[in-house]
């Protein structure tokens, strides 16, 4: 009962001082605005990039590549290289391999340049051909048309389609469909394809790759003198997402002990090469540490805007105890306790404390929702996902913040002696 | 702790009480050694000059404010050895102090000015304040204003819901200082009717106050000179 007095008394003083009670409560709805905020951009990102790979890969699916084993890990590593070694041999075994349904070989033509891909007579930068089975649909999500089904037919990458689009002044996602294309394979063999199919976007570097049938393909890696047709990287699907992983270590360790891939890079000796693999749950666990990085800094700076605020909270509510001597006096007077006045200034502080979070809540929304529209991540249209989870969190830090920020001032003022009641101001 | 078996009628006693006041390195000593014993029933006027120490010893009487040294003692204990908790639940549900200067919260109603001492007092049963609020307020005068701000309230008319506050929690001893300081001389007669009103067998009554008609109304005067008491007539 008392303290639902002690709550009257400090919310009429909030509603007597408005502008001040916002300026108070200045540094908690900034503090937790920029937290939010940033919280925000990170799982908007996040839920944007995993988003975009899982547009790509299957969930129940890996991919086998070379990379520059720079860095710690197995895989992770985003600078893969195209070198040709799987083998027919290999791919039979890793398909017999528990868990693992199926093996999809690419291999990518070698010398791609600038002139490789040529739509009527432009020139796409930065494609190049790669060799593949019809059954590429079943391992990348194909946007639109359908997976080639004859050897002059081909599927290309997004910015392919996107490139034919510019080139025609289009925009229509199914343009490039039953366009013609022609292709340098390697050296001078060039060959028109006629598209069937467009792939959906990826981050996973194959959005400049036209995928052309495997009897094309005529790359080798040497085993002591002798050659066999090899692929540079696999596509793998397991039976369930569940063994992905078991798969994964499965795949690495055979192609690390036994496997022909393993002779044949010993020919690149120099270069550093070994396997990595790719799949949704190392991507997410990858991003996800990037955004846990990411997030941490930013807390970080957000405390620093609460540790700001709480100062300012602090002598704000020092100056609110000052003007309010005589009133405390006159409580202390009454019958109040030093205890009464403590609660009725941690009260006060508490609901300032409050509001602020719940403005800070909504600063930090909008925030996010600004720095998304200004293209914050390289003019991608990301959209806001909000996690749910840290506005009450929010809310909570910034009552604790305003309540510690409130505890001397609150301490001082319990310490006000009646007398001071008759004080003339 | 003392006890005072002798005399059984003593609410508050006051034992050589000094109150030197520091202020910037100067010192003042507003009491000179007071010996007084406040009687349970009586009604007890302190005059005396400007500046005589008058508040100084009223608020010693109403336990907002200690000796430098001296004792007090209130109900057989002694003040000084009172924990705060105790001491804040004898200031709200026994004593009622009316300042000098009218003391409500201006940011609210009459009303919850009352409600609030209530409140801290937390004496009388909580479906009785509104309507023991309302017939304090009434009292005084002031059964028509109840609701408006403190703020928007005359001074005249916040001394009388002062004085209704400083009732709110049935006290048995009022202390009040210079409390028609502020009203003409009709309202004036109606506060002190009231005092003597609700003064009986049990409630003590003391008034500071510069004015002898205000002073007619008190069983026993006390005259304060210089921070000393200068004479006690009956
Ligand atoms: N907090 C204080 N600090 C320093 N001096 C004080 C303080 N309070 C009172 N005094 C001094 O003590 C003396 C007595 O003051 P007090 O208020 O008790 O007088 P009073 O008799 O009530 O006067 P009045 O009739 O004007 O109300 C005065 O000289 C005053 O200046
Ligand atoms: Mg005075």
């Amino acid at each position: 009962m008392r303290i639902a007095h002690s709550a009257a008394i400090g919310i009429s003083s909030i509603r007597r001082h408005k502008l001040r009670s916002v300026l108070t409560a200045l540094g908690i709805i900034m503090g937790i605005g920029s937290i939010l905020a940033m919280v925000s951009l990170g799982s908007s990102f996040e839920s944007y990039i995993v988003g975009s790979y899982s547009n790509t890969l299957m969930p129940n699916e890996f991919v086998v590549s070379i990379g520059q084993k720079s860095g710690s890990g197995t895989s992770g590593s985003y600078y893969s290289v195209e070198v040709p070694v799987f083998t027919t041999k290999d791919i039979h075994h890793i398909q017999n391999e528990s868990g693992i349904t199926s093996v999809l070989p690419f291999g990518a033509f070698p010398g791609n340049n600038p002139n490789s891909v040529k739509f009527g007579n432009v020139s796409i930068f930065g494609s190049g051909a790669t060799a593949t089975e019809p059954s590429l649909n079943k391992f990348f999500r194909i946007a639109n048309g359908s997976t080639f089904t004859s050897s002059s037919q081909c599927v290309v990458g997004s910015s392919v389609a996107s490139a034919i689009d510019s080139i025609s002044n289009k925009t229509s996602p199914a343009y490039a469909i039953g366009k013609v294309i022609s292709v340098n394979l390697s050296g001078s063999k060039i060959v028109d394809f006629t598209i069937s199919g467009v792939l959906a976007a990826s981050p996973l570097g194959i959005n400049g790759d036209v995928f052309v049938d495997q009897s094309y393909y005529n790359q080798t890696g040497s085993i002591n003198g002798t050659n066999y047709v090899a692929y540079t990287d696999l596509a793998v699907l397991t039976g369930t997402a569940d063994q992905v992983s078991s798969g994964i270590s499965e795949t690495l360790a055979y192609l690390n002990s036994s496997s022909q891939a393993k002779e044949i890079l010993k020919d690149y000796a120099n270069l550093n090469l070994g396997f990595v693999t790719f799949s949704q749950t190392e991507i997410i666990q990858f991003i996800d540490q990037e955004v846990q990085s990411f997030a941490g800094f930013i807390i970080a700076l957000g405390s620093v805007a609460l540790l700001v605020g709480m100062v300012g909270i602090a002598n704000i509510m020092l100056v609110s105890v000052s003007e309010r001597v005589r009133e405390v006096g006159m409580l202390r007077a009454v019958g109040a306790r030093k205890l009464d006045i403590m609660e009725m200034f941690l009260v006060e502080v508490l609901i300032l404390g409050l509001i602020g979070s719940l403005i800070g809540v909504l600063v930090g929304i909008a925030l996010g929702f600004v720095f998304l529209k200004l293209g914050l991540f390289g003019g991608a249209s990301v959209p806001l996902v909000i996690d749910w989870a840290w506005v009450p969190l929010a809310i909570l830090l910034g009552m604790a913040i305003s309540v510690i920020a409130g505890l001397y001032p609150a301490y001082k003022a319990s310490r006000i002696s009646p007398t001071e009641a008759i004080r003339s101001e | 702790m003392t006890t005072d078996g002798n005399d059984s009628r003593a609410v508050e006693i006051l034992e050589n009480a000094v109150k030197t006041y520091s202020y910037k390195g100067l010192e003042y000593t507003a009491l000179r050694g007071i010996n007084l014993t406040i009687e349970r029933g009586k009604f007890y006027s302190i005059m005396g000059p400007s500046g005589s120490g008058k508040s100084t010893l009223l608020h010693i009487l109403g336990l907002l404010d200690t000796p430098t040294s001296g004792r007090v003692v209130y109900k057989s204990v002694e003040a000084g050895r009172m924990k705060d908790r105790d001491l804040s639940a004898v200031r709200g549900r026994e004593i009622g102090f009316v300042f000098q200067s009218y003391n409500l919260i201006p940011r609210m109603t009459a009303m919850k000015n009352m409600l609030m001492a209530m409140s801290f007092g937390n004496k009388i049963p909580q479906q009785d304040r509104k309507e023991r609020g309302q017939s304090l307020l009434s009292t005084v005068g002031m059964g028509d204003k109840s609701e408006k701000l403190v703020s928007q309230l005359s001074g005249g008319e916040q001394q009388r819901v002062a004085i209704a506050r400083a009732m709110a929690n049935d006290p048995s001893l009022i202390v009040a200082d210079e409390p028609t300081g502020n009203l003409d001389s009709e309202n004036a007669r109606i506060i002190m009717d009231l005092f003597t009103g609700v003064r009986g067998e049990e409630r003590t009554i003391i008034v500071a106050t510069h004015n002898p008609d205000v002073a007619k109304y008190a069983d026993i005067n006390i005259t304060i000179r210089d921070g000393k008491l200068a004479e006690e007539s009956q």
